[in-house]
């Protein structure tokens, strides 16, 4: 699943692995997120949310702590998908926010939505 | 239960809601023993999600072998199985029942021998009808019984094919001339000093009213 950058120094884009558009309803996924920090030997934190906007986390891998390294590294974002009420079924957007001292520093927004499908089946007719 | 003829072509409108609106979406309906084996299928029909119900089509063609089976709706979206539903009623498959004429009241005319004028033997006559919705065959066969119970065909059956509301009149006339030119008869009457019964019967069992004794 690809995402663009919003705010920071870094890629345009990245491209994050094990995220797939239409996921099972409480499915887990580890995402692997190529983030670029600098400099290097900051502690920094990342966190990768699903929800309607950039402020509202249905879903959310919570801070996940790494040190920078000044280049492109691997930050395993560990996230258990939304479980939409009963015959619901919804769209996420998808985000990456990255800290350092507790400020956000970098953000990225996957450009296509992650969809938890839901629904029912009624009875059928025979003709 | 619903109940189909073997390898009758049939389809299902299931109506289905999926959610959010504008997947891409897949639905399947198949027949079989268990979730896991699928004796017919609809395959996989494609339909994009509305958010609302949506009646979605589901041909199939139905087993071959007559027996019951559970019926499952599956639906998919990006390979994703998300739902996944079994038929509250099983499918029936049975071979439909064999369609027959309707008899009409037949008649019998006793009539001299024309090979020996003092013997008799009798004309039958009996119209068959096809009340039903089809086209229907039978095969119509006169049958005599003698006194001592005994009972057989007089004369050769007859295969009939008859469209729907159609008629056809049966007909065996006691005498017939033979390919030597001579004439015979089917069944003296009186036979072997008895009487003789006659009726229509067809290939299903079913019969006309018996008409006789006639001795």
């Amino acid at each position: 699943m690809e995402f663009k950058k919003v705010k920071g120094e870094g890629p345009e884009r990245i491209q994050v692995e094990m995220l797939d558009p239409i996921l099972a309803p409480g499915s887990s996924r580890t995402a692997k997120a190529p983030i670029t920090a600098k400099p290097a030997g900051m502690a920094c934190q990342a966190e990768l949310f699903l929800g309607p906007n950039a402020t509202t986390k249905s879903a959310t891998s919570g801070m996940v702590a790494f040190t920078s390294i000044g280049a492109s590294q691997d930050v395993n974002l560990p996230v258990t998908m939304p479980t939409p009420a009963a015959g619901e079924g919804a769209a996420y957007h998808v985000y990456i926010d990255v800290y350092a001292g507790g400020m956000k520093f970098l953000a990225y927004i996957a450009t296509e939505d992650v969809v938890i499908p839901g629904g029912s089946v009624g009875p059928i007719t025979w003709t | 239960m619903p109940q189909f003829a073997p390898s009758e072509a049939k389809t299902a409108i299931a109506q289905i809601v999926a959610k959010p609106s504008g997947m891409n979406c897949e639905a399947e309906l198949f027949l079989g023993p268990d979730d896991a084996t699928k004796v017919v299928s609809s395959g996989r029909v494609t339909f994009v999600s509305t958010g609302e119900a949506k009646n979605v089509s589901l041909p199939i063609t139905m087993p071959t072998a007559p027996g019951t089976y559970h019926g499952y709706i599956d639906v998919l979206a990006g390979g994703l199985r998300f739902l996944a539903y079994k038929l509250t009623e099983d499918v029936v498959i049975a071979a439909p029942a064999a369609l027959a004429f309707t008899f009409g009241v037949p008649t019998v005319a006793i009539v001299p021998s024309i090979s020996a004028p003092s013997a008799r033997t009798a004309n039958f006559s009996c119209v068959v009808t096809n009340n039903n919705s089809q086209s229907v065959t039978r095969t119509l066969y006169e049958m005599v019984m003698i006194q001592n119970g005994v009972s057989s065909e007089r004369g050769p059956a007859v295969t009939v094919t008859l469209s729907p509301g159609q008629s056809y009149t049966f007909s065996l006339q006691g005498n017939y001339q033979g390919t030597d030119g001579g004439w015979y008869i089917y069944f003296m009457i009186p036979w072997s000093g008895g009487w003789i019964k006659l009726w229509l019967r067809d290939d299903l069992g079913n019969t006309s009213q018996v008409l006789g004794p006639y001795s």
